[in-house]
């Protein structure tokens, strides 16, 4: 194998890989990456810990002699990032790799490309199309939900359903649950996934770091009940699903909220954000008292101090009081554009709040209760 | 002919023997008790090849008239007892006049006796429960009882005996037992013609347990004493440095009779709970005077277990006076440092303790040293005044005389007159402005500042006022965690984060059937269960502090500390427990460097720890090293 590559186009491509090797394995030629060029199906860089896979479009590589070669992670990415050559010749015998910029020679040990497990390529002609800057929203939304200690529930991912015109994801730790939903287009009729799959969130940070707003539209298919394969603009991901069940979410919306609150969500996070202040570890409860023209937020720990905040709020009806962790609260809305409106569905302070956009979220707390 | 027969005499005597007499300790054990009954002063327990071939127990006591002799060896006859209702008002270690019938059963066995009034004494010689003619013999007033051949009649028996040298040492444990619980009685015991022990009478069983378990755990023993109504309770409870991971170093004396009682074992356990490392086993000497009325010892035909008629009380008694002992004493581990043979070598000489005449062997391991220098005078302030060490008003038994001396608290560490010098050239932090002045040494230790270096990032090594304490800074900080985590949640109320979906979780039939019923006590901690059929129990909310704890675990965790404990937990036990977890998982870890200012801020919190001795594990916080002993291995002096 012998080729010579850009420099910047091979540092980008390291980047964004090299995240999936692991740095400890004990299959040690999984610790590098493979680098894989070609004159006609263009140049791959990918790397795998056999649960998630990643395959990179390296551009810029012009080829002298295709095939393939082992890449030292580390080793390598120091040595492209403190390189000032605009190109790089990488060239592999059976002794070994040869790396040369105009001024400078490194000679590494390489491992035999054949050993390093072939990472699955999309090669589904039935998928689902998503557009790149919905599914971002999907991931960032819901991913910090999950809980991935859990071992009764698959909680360490999101759940995502598919069907010919829509795309949901749903990610939740037990106390609070994240489900996000988008329009979605179906290619060659792709089936419905069976069962209930759960990409893991290593998979999701992976994919999202992939994605850009005006990306083309990423394709997604389920394999089976057991992997998930995702091509964006640039990559293939592939990744095995979280194994296990995951709880009946549908369950968890309550069935009718008498009270309904529209609040902006900019304002609305700044309000909780200052009524942290004043919790603790052990006392963190923020109470919420929506009442008419306003929405009051205290909070009280025993040697933090206390904090009342004020919200004025458009609502005419009924007041509920209720306490809730303000961290479950800041982190969905900090995902959220701040100038859109959040409506809170409420019935009192012991049964699940929900809190709803008109792009399609919802998010339900569990509030606190405290023994007084 | 019916098949149902009378058994002969020798064969009911036999069985009894298969009950009383398994070893020869148990023979050991029942002459030992029978020459305390009768009052003797001395007794000498010799025995050959451990006491298969010989036991003989030689007494000074008020010995047997020639016609009562044959009596002593028929069963069930006794001197000891008249009625049925004298069974509830047992003063004496016997009681039930079958173990001399049993044993002359099984051995060769021969008694000699005299009353101080008589000019001859008299002997019997029983030979597998066959009695010889009495003879006159000679010899001092008392009762000379040797038992040979033990089980020669009965082969199978013998054989179940175990090595020479496993027996002489079931032997050596009843003979400590007994020579602990009375200490007023000079015993000598000599194995295979050797003199094992020859003790002396004393007042104080300290000695004896120097004696029988090394001076070192004699030197860390804590004086306890309480009395609730007609029930007394003294003794010595062992260091929480000092543990076994067993619990045959827990000797419990009630009215002068070793007994092993499981409830009050727990209560030990319980009072040392956080002082020990979990499977440890404290060391504790007890003795319990309660009322003949109140126990119940004819339960174990050897007498090892008895009932107590009110046994909470005695539990909650032997608790809190243990814990009280603890709350007043110091309880720092003290450094163990390796001996150096060529520091060794004026060690050996005589201590200097001797030299200046002290009365207390080593006040310095007593009075230990340390930055809680008020603790010093309060840690003995329990100790009863010598009116009431005297014995209890209650109709004693003879031995409750035997009271232990309370040990005099010596207050004299300066015996050292080179002190001042020694004291700068031994100070680890090189700054003599900083010495604690005479004054800071009465106050707490919160007023004197504390200067402290860290070492491998785990350890801070502190200057106290009289040698150095090496503290672990994990252990420290989850200690005074737990305490103000404790403090403040006693303020408020404990917050409960509910479960979207409340979860199942699989116990074992009884764990779920301990958690189950504690459900109130669990509520109001914030965590929600219910039975959900089988022994799964669904859990609808946890403690919002315990945020990286899974229910699984927390409900496991606390399923056992439930069955473990014998009485019912109260919320604030289990509070306990689950502010245990958050502690350790917020405290600063080993391997991690501390700031000055946040050591200083680590050490000058310490005082806020009712209990800065041990982190919640029971690990200890700190090693104190003192100066005499930094001399001591310098062989400064």
């Amino acid at each position: 194998m012998k080729a010579l590559c850009n420099r910047k186009g091979l540092l980008a491509a390291f980047g964004m890989v090299s995240g999936v090797a692991p740095t400890r394995s004990p299959k040690p030629i999984l610790q590098n990456l493979k680098l894989v060029v070609d004159t006609e199906d263009g140049s791959t860089l990918m790397a795998t810990d056999l649960e998630v896979g990643i395959r990179y479009r390296v551009l810029g590589v012009k080829v002298d002699q295709p095939g393939s070669v082992i890449l030292p992670t580390a080793r390598m990415q120091q040595i492209l990032a403190t390189s000032s050559d605009d190109e790089i010749a990488i060239e592999a015998d059976s002794e070994g790799l040869t790396v040369r910029g105009l001024r400078s020679q490194f000679r590494l040990p390489a491992e035999d490309p054949d050993l390093f497990p072939e990472v699955p390529d999309f090669g589904a002609t039935s998928y689902h199309v998503v557009g790149a800057a919905d599914l971002r929203r999907l991931i960032r939304r819901t991913m910090f939900a999950t809980d991935v200690e859990s071992t009764r529930y698959a909680l360490g991912g999101v759940l995502v359903e598919l069907s010919s015109e829509a795309i949901a994801m749903v990610g939740t730790d037990g106390r609070r649950l994240a489900k996000m939903s988008a329009g979605a287009e179906s290619e060659n009729d792709a089936p419905v996934p069976q069962g209930m799959p759960v990409i893991p969130v290593k998979a999701l940070k992976l994919i999202e770091r992939n994605l850009s707003d005006d990306d083309p539209p990423v394709h997604l298919t389920i394999q089976g009940t057991t992997a998930v394969l995702v091509r964006t603009h640039n990559a293939v991901i592939y990744s095995r699903l979280v194994e296990g069940r995951f709880p009946r979410y549908q369950d968890v919306f309550p069935a009718k909220a008498d009270v309904k609150i529209p609040m902006e969500v900019g304002s609305l996070r700044l309000a909780v954000e200052q009524a942290s202040i004043v919790t603790s570890d052990e006392s963190r409860g923020v109470d919420f008292n929506f009442a008419p023209e306003a929405l009051t937020l205290a909070s009280q720990a025993a040697d933090v101090g206390s904090s009342r905040i004020e919200l004025p709020l458009g609502y005419e009806g009924k007041s509920v009081e209720i306490t809730f962790d303000p961290r479950y609260l800041i982190d969905a809305l900090k995902n959220l554009d701040d100038a859109s409106t959040i409506t809170a569905e409420l019935i009192d302070h012991k049964n699940a709040a929900v809190f709803k956009t008109d792009d399609g979220y919802s998010y339900v707390v569990m509030p606190l209760t405290r023994e007084r | 002919m019916g098949i149902i027969k009378q058994l002969p005499a020798s064969v009911i005597n036999q069985i009894a023997a298969g009950e009383v007499v398994e070893r020869p300790a148990s023979v050991v054990k029942e002459l030992l008790e029978n020459a305390i009954d009768a009052g003797a002063t001395r007794v000498d327990l010799s025995v050959e090849r451990g006491g298969k071939d010989l036991v003989r127990v030689a007494d000074n006591g008020k010995g047997m008239s020639r016609d009562d002799l044959p009596m002593a060896f028929t069963p069930h006859a006794t001197s000891k007892l008249v009625e049925a209702d004298d069974l509830f008002r047992i003063r004496t270690l016997g009681f039930r006049g079958e173990a001399l019938a049993a044993i002359a059963e099984v051995s060769k066995l021969r008694c000699q006796t005299r009353q101080v009034e008589d000019d001859t004494g008299s002997e019997l010689t029983i030979e597998a429960g066959v009695a010889s003619p009495i003879k006159d013999c000679g010899g001092p007033p008392g009762t000379v009882i040797e038992v040979r051949n033990l089980f020669f009649n009965t082969p199978v028996r013998r054989t179940f005996l175990k090595s020479d040298s496993t027996e002489a040492g079931h032997v050596a444990e009843m003979f400590a037992r007994i020579a602990l619980a009375h200490p007023t009685v000079h015993m000598t015991y000599r194995s295979s013609n050797k003199v094992v022990h020859d003790l002396h009478p004393v007042t104080g069983i300290k000695e004896r347990i120097a004696i029988f378990f090394g001076r070192e755990l004699a030197d860390s023993l804590l004086w306890v004493e309480s009395r609730v109504e007609t029930t007394s309770l003294w003794g010595y409870v062992g260091h929480p440095s000092q543990s076994r991971s067993n619990n045959k170093s827990q000797f419990l004396f009630v009215g002068g009779r070793y007994v092993r009682d499981r409830s009050l074992g727990h209560a030990l356990s319980e009072a040392y709970r956080g002082l020990l490392m979990v499977g440890r086993q404290p060391v504790a000497f007890v003795h319990l005077e309660i009322p003949p009325e109140e126990v119940d010892v004819n339960v174990h035909p050897t007498k090892i277990e008895v009932r107590f008629r009110d046994g909470h009380r005695i539990y909650s008694q032997l608790l809190s006076t243990v814990r009280q002992a603890f709350l007043s004493s110091d309880l720092h581990s003290r450094l163990q440092a390796p001996h150096n043979p060529l520091v060794d070598e004026p060690a050996n000489e005589p201590p200097p303790q001797a030299a200046f005449g002290l009365t207390s062997p080593d006040p310095d391991r007593q009075a230990v040293g340390s930055w809680f220098t008020t603790s010093k005078p309060t840690g003995f302030q329990s100790f009863p005044s010598p009116g009431y060490a005297g014995g209890p008003a209650t109709s004693a038994p003879a031995w409750a005389s035997n009271l232990p001396e309370p040990p005099t608290p010596s207050r004299q560490v300066a015996f050292n007159e080179f002190q001042d010098e020694h004291e700068v050239k031994a100070t680890v932090v090189a700054n003599p402005s900083l010495l604690p002045s005479p004054r800071a040494i009465e106050l707490p230790g919160r007023g004197v500042t504390l200067k402290a270096i860290q070492v491998h990032e785990t350890y801070l090594v502190a200057e106290t006022a009289d040698g150095m304490v090496v503290i672990d800074q994990h252990a420290l900080h989850e200690r005074i965690l737990y305490e103000e985590l404790k403090a403040r949640v006693g303020q408020g109320g404990v917050e409960s984060q509910r479960l979207l979906v409340p979860e199942p979780v699989d116990l074992s039939a009884p764990e779920a059937a301990a958690v189950l019923e504690r459900r109130d006590v669990l509520a109001r901690l914030g965590l929600e269960i219910e039975p959900f059929g089988g022994d799964t129990v669904l859990v609808s909310s946890t403690p919002a502090m315990l945020r990286g704890v899974t229910p699984e675990q927390l409900l496991r965790d606390l399923a056992d500390h439930f069955r473990s404990s014998v009485l019912p937990p109260t919320a604030d036990a289990v509070l306990e427990d689950v502010l245990n977890m958050v502690a350790c998982k917020a405290a600063v870890k080993a391997n991690q460097r501390l700031a000055p200012e946040e050591i200083a801020s680590l050490l000058d919190r310490r005082h806020l720890v009712s209990d800065s001795h041990h982190c919640p594990h029971g690990r200890p916080t700190a090693l104190v090293f003192t100066k005499a002993e930094l001399e001591k291995q310098f062989g400064r002096i």
